[in-house]
């Protein structure tokens, strides 16, 4: 419990400096401060924080928990690939972190990653709106302290685009197929013994959302769906309902940067099929 | 020169009608956010995708690319326009959609960096 209050105090610590500059920076008056038109490296960009309230059911268990993400990237020049100035691509690299710390003994979303990323974004004339991503990953996945944890490589497409199904929505679609060495994943290992090999796997991310008029209670609505589902399954681990793992959540978004939260499913390492309700607080500290 | 303050220039006016049209990102009312008030709103406030989901930095750049695209159509000629002005913009728009407490006069100022920087206003 000591670690996990050194990590949410140093987030918090590495938060607050950010949020301290941007409450002194925002004024009525439109004139660009003088900090927007220098580049200035800072090892916290990237980095955001929401502070949850968590219910989980069945267990009824409530708490405190963070879920931090940071993402940071390497871009290349946009090169041109056709007759208009709009076909680009751009060679890129980023590193994300995912993750949650629960201040509860059971982390209702015990799924943390690491990953690196090496690809590309193209733009195509195929959309005046979409942006398409395609690259090869690097990830190393585990609980909330990687005690239990297994590494994945493969190829990952993406596509965002905006004013899909309604105005203003936007959607994100990902598809991942990844080699999966899961031999820092112990209750694997206990299912399978000897048998314990690489697999392969298919991830599917979706994200939706909608925005609501400026004047509503509830500024926006977000679903996502997340599914990992190992391909050719041996029987041990698809009676242990190892093989698909399906989360989802509806978020809505409201005033002062709140949001209240409704999940459903499980993730790998987090395997106990949680409901979660959770009205979170996000700080971004860039 | 830069733009450093929020006026009636073509690159404000340019960036507040994208933003209000109903049609691309219908952000505010114009009878909510008058012209004269908007260049201190934040895109957080009005747009409301930062930091929600996974993707925020694809769908930002998707946000980017929606607006200087419909910043095409209106309000350029295609034969102007060059590659170093499109990247040089779709950068700088990508970078500011991607940061909650940017202003609407820092997407004027991408803006006019681009395509009207030089320009006698």
């Amino acid at each position: 419990m000591d670690k996990r209050f050194l990590l949410i105090s140093g987030l918090l610590l590495s938060a607050l400096p950010g949020a301290l500059a941007v409450a002194q920076t925002e004024t009525d008056t439109a004139v660009l401060p003088e900090a927007e038109t220098e580049t200035r490296f800072s090892p916290l960009k990237g980095l955001t924080v929401d502070l949850n309230v968590t219910n989980s059911s069945p267990e009824n268990i409530s708490g405190l928990a963070l879920e931090y993400t940071y993402k940071r990237s390497i871009n290349g020049d946009y090169r041109q690939w056709g007759d208009d100035v709009a076909q680009l691509w751009l060679p890129r690299a980023k590193l994300e972190a995912n993750g949650s710390v629960a201040l509860v003994d059971e982390n209702p979303q015990d799924f943390s990653n690491v990953t690196l990323d090496l690809g590309a974004e193209v733009q195509s004339f195929l959309s005046e709106t979409a942006i398409y991503e395609v690259g090869a990953f690097y990830s190393e996945e585990g609980d909330e302290g990687f005690d239990n944890n297994q590494s994945v490589y493969g190829a990952t497409m993406a596509f965002a685009d905006t004013n899909t199904l309604l105005a203003k929505d936007d959607l994100v679609f990902r598809l991942s197929y990844g080699s999966v060495d899961p031999s820092g994943d112990e209750q694997r290992k206990q299912l399978l013994g000897d048998a314990l090999e690489d697999f392969d796997r298919v991830h599917m991310r979706i994200e939706y959302s909608v925005r609501l008029a400026p004047t509503s209670t509830v500024k926006k609505v977000e679903l996502t769906y997340n599914e990992y589902r190992e391909m050719d399954a041996p029987m041990q681990i698809r009676d242990a309902d190892l093989d698909q793992y399906t989360y989802s959540t509806i978020a809505l978004y409201l005033p002062n940067n709140l949001a209240l939260t409704f999940g459903k499913g499980s993730l790998p390492f987090d395997r106990e099929g949680d409901r979660i309700v959770q009205l979170g607080y996000q700080m971004q500290t860039w | 020169m830069s733009l450093t303050a929020w006026q009636e220039s073509p690159a404000c006016i340019a960036t507040y009608r994208i933003l209000e049209n109903d049609k691309l990102f219908d952000a505010f009312d114009e009878d909510g956010l008058p012209f004269a008030d908007a260049g201190a709103a934040t895109i957080g406030h009005l747009l409301l995708f930062f930091g929600t989901g996974h993707e925020t930095e694809l769908r930002a750049k998707s946000y980017a690319k929606t607006f200087l695209n419909a910043f095409r159509k209106l309000y350029l000629s295609d034969s102007k326009l060059s590659r170093q002005q499109y990247t040089q913009a779709f950068v700088g728009l990508s970078e500011v959609f991607t940061n909650k407490d940017s202003t609407l006069l820092a997407i004027a100022g991408v803006v006019h960096a681009a395509f009207y920087n030089g320009d006698s206003e």
